[in-house]
């Protein structure tokens, strides 16, 4: 047999497709957190009333983002050694890991989004209880407070390297399509901002609140220049793949990137929000937000999936 | 790290190896490893195993060379599994510290920590490790570390009918290897060399004597650790996410509102 290193010698880590969904999920969850805490503290004197709605989602798809990450292990039960060694009765921490630190990085990000939802809930008066009303307290003084600026740098911070250490992650492999290039945490960061903003403007759609529509629109603008930026780091992903860019071009995988992910997932919605006249301005929001999802997520599939497929 | 009590290792003779797979034999037998799921025939070579897998810690590479008009062949053989590297590649990417370097200097897979991520199949550059269908954890060859502590060598090695794989301590089986290395390259051999040496990962505990080029074998011939790529990545991260943060706030801040935008009224419609 002739053997090639490549191909006959490495082997795939058959990620399995929750790998896919954890991605999506944590892209969506740390873009939505980063658009609201960086716009609170650096976004100007605008009328930002609705952005700490942004918080629920990151609330709510981080424990998603938790169990994906579970149910992609082979031993589920042993989840908890990512962060304790039970051997050795101490922390677990790995710097050479980015797996290590990405369990951590999940766990720190936690933390920041659960301030960030009682810091909503609170804004919003959902809960009226004393011991939440201190909470909230706390929660208003990390956001509102003499601190809040560098206390929403670092959780936008924070939120940024979560968004991207899968990519660190599967770059610093021996697979020959994920080690090719150090564009792949460039896509998610850039990919998940525009998950994230997406994500916000449709929870604030469906508010229907007129207080909303200033900042719908700022946020659109995001989205549109998201969406340009992941059009141009995509070319330049595939480019630097060099040789091992059939592992995203060739079979459903080039027809998922060029058809969904670029022209379904970023082409179409940016007509959308340049030309909103096209479908009504609303329908053209919810269009172009509900289609970069869906590239966003199809994005995910090929980068991840593709490459694991060349064995 | 368990306290070093002795540098041991293979050199595997690649010149004097006849295919026969006695080796791989004894590895599945000694680790009690199950039929391989996929069992069939590769159809392009006279091995039928494959490559190295969760049920196969054990394989002899048959490189079948022949020439394009097939007027010249020759066969080589090559007993493959785990190097037990200095500088391990999957000891390093391991998020819970299931890999651990035993007494021996061995590397070894801790099956009551390991979560079966599979990240380290991607950190090692020989493609040695493979999620075990029944265990579900990480699996590869232990230098039969269960015989090395009562005394015994690993059961390949024992097996072995022409001594092609030669169980030792490492700076010995070097020394034996560098004079076999002369010998062959007196001899005509001039294409013998050792794989495995300080050069490669800080030093092969499992080390070959190859009669060609590394890529003859499948194998690199400057493998290195998988952290070579990640500064990369953090730094890309770092300038991706000041950039991106900072066209998010000009695009948020922007005075400047379109038509469609001053138009907006029919949004909550």
């Amino acid at each position: 047999m002739p053997y090639e290193y490549e191909i006959t010698q490495l082997q795939s880590p058959d990620f399995p497709w929750q790998i896919v969904a954890y991605v999506f999920a944590n892209g969506i969850a740390a873009g939505a957190f980063i658009i609201a805490a960086l716009m609170a503290a650096f976004g100007g004197n605008f009328v930002k009333a609705g952005l700490h709605r942004a918080y629920y989602i990151s609330f709510i798809a981080s424990p998603i983002c938790g169990l994906l990450l579970i149910g992609k292990l082979q031993i589920k039960s042993r989840f908890i050694n990512v962060l304790w060694n039970s051997r050795d009765g101490v922390i677990m921490f790995n710097p050479n890991s980015p797996m290590s630190i990405g369990g951590w990085v999940l766990s720190v990000f936690a933390v920041f989004a659960t301030i960030g939802v009682i810091y909503a809930i609170g804004k919003d008066g959902w809960i009226q209880w004393k011991w939440f009303g201190k909470l909230v307290t706390m929660a208003r003084f990390l956001h509102e407070g003499v601190i809040s600026k560098g206390y929403l740098l670092l959780g936008s911070v924070v939120a940024g390297w979560f968004a991207s250490y899968i990519g660190i992650l599967v770059t610093t492999t021996h697979l020959p399509p994920w080690n090719a290039t150090p564009l792949i945490p460039v896509l998610w960061i850039v990919s998940a901002m525009a998950l994230g903003a997406s994500t916000v403007i449709l929870l604030l759609l469906l508010s229907k609140n007129n207080q909303n529509l200033d900042l719908i629109n700022r946020i659109n603008r995001i989205v549109g220049s998201m969406v340009v930026l992941n059009i141009i780091v995509i070319v330049a992903f595939v480019i630097g793949l060099g040789q091992w860019s059939y592992a995203v071009n060739s079979g459903h995988y080039g027809i998922l990137l060029w058809g969904v992910a670029v022209v379904l997932g970023l082409l179409v919605p940016l007509i959308l929000i340049m030309k909103p006249a096209i479908l009504g301005r609303r329908k053209s929001l919810i269009t172009s937000s509900v289609l970069i999802l869906l590239g966003g997520l199809a994005l995910r599939y090929v980068v991840l999936m593709g490459p694991q497929a060349m064995w | 790290m368990a306290q070093l009590e002795s540098k041991k290792g293979m050199f595997v003779d690649t010149s004097v190896c006849t295919g026969c797979k006695a080796c791989e034999t004894a590895c599945k037998e000694w680790n009690e490893l199950p039929m391989n799921p996929d069992f069939g025939f590769t159809g392009n070579s006279y091995d039928n195993t494959g490559r190295l897998s969760g049920e196969n810690w054990r394989h002899v590479k048959f490189v079948e060379d022949f020439s394009e008009d097939r007027s010249e062949q020759r066969w080589m053989f090559l007993s493959d599994s785990c190097k037990h590297c200095q500088l391990a590649g999957c000891m390093e990417v391991c998020p819970v510290n299931a890999i651990v370097r035993t007494e021996f200097d061995t590397v070894y897979i801790d099956h009551e920590t390991c979560i079966g991520c599979g990240y380290c199949i991607t950190g090692c550059p020989f493609g040695v490790i493979d999620i075990g269908k029944l265990t579900g954890t990480a699996n590869k060859c232990t230098l039969c570390y269960d015989r090395l502590q009562v005394g015994q060598q690993p059961a390949c090695a024992q097996t072995c009918p022409t001594d092609s794989i030669q169980f030792g301590d490492v700076d010995e089986l070097m020394l034996k290897a560098k004079d076999r290395e002369k010998f062959l390259r007196d001899n005509g051999d001039s294409k013998a060399q050792i794989y495995g040496d300080s050069d490669i990962l800080g030093g092969l505990n499992v080390f070959y004597l190859l009669q060609d080029e590394p890529e003859k074998y499948g194998l690199p011939s400057n493998p290195q650790l998988p952290q070579k790529n990640m500064v990369g990545g953090y730094w890309s991260s770092i300038l991706s996410f000041v950039a991106a943060g900072f066209i998010s706030l000009l695009s948020f801040r922007s005075r400047r509102l379109s038509k469609d935008e001053q138009e907006s009224s029919d949004i909550s419609v």
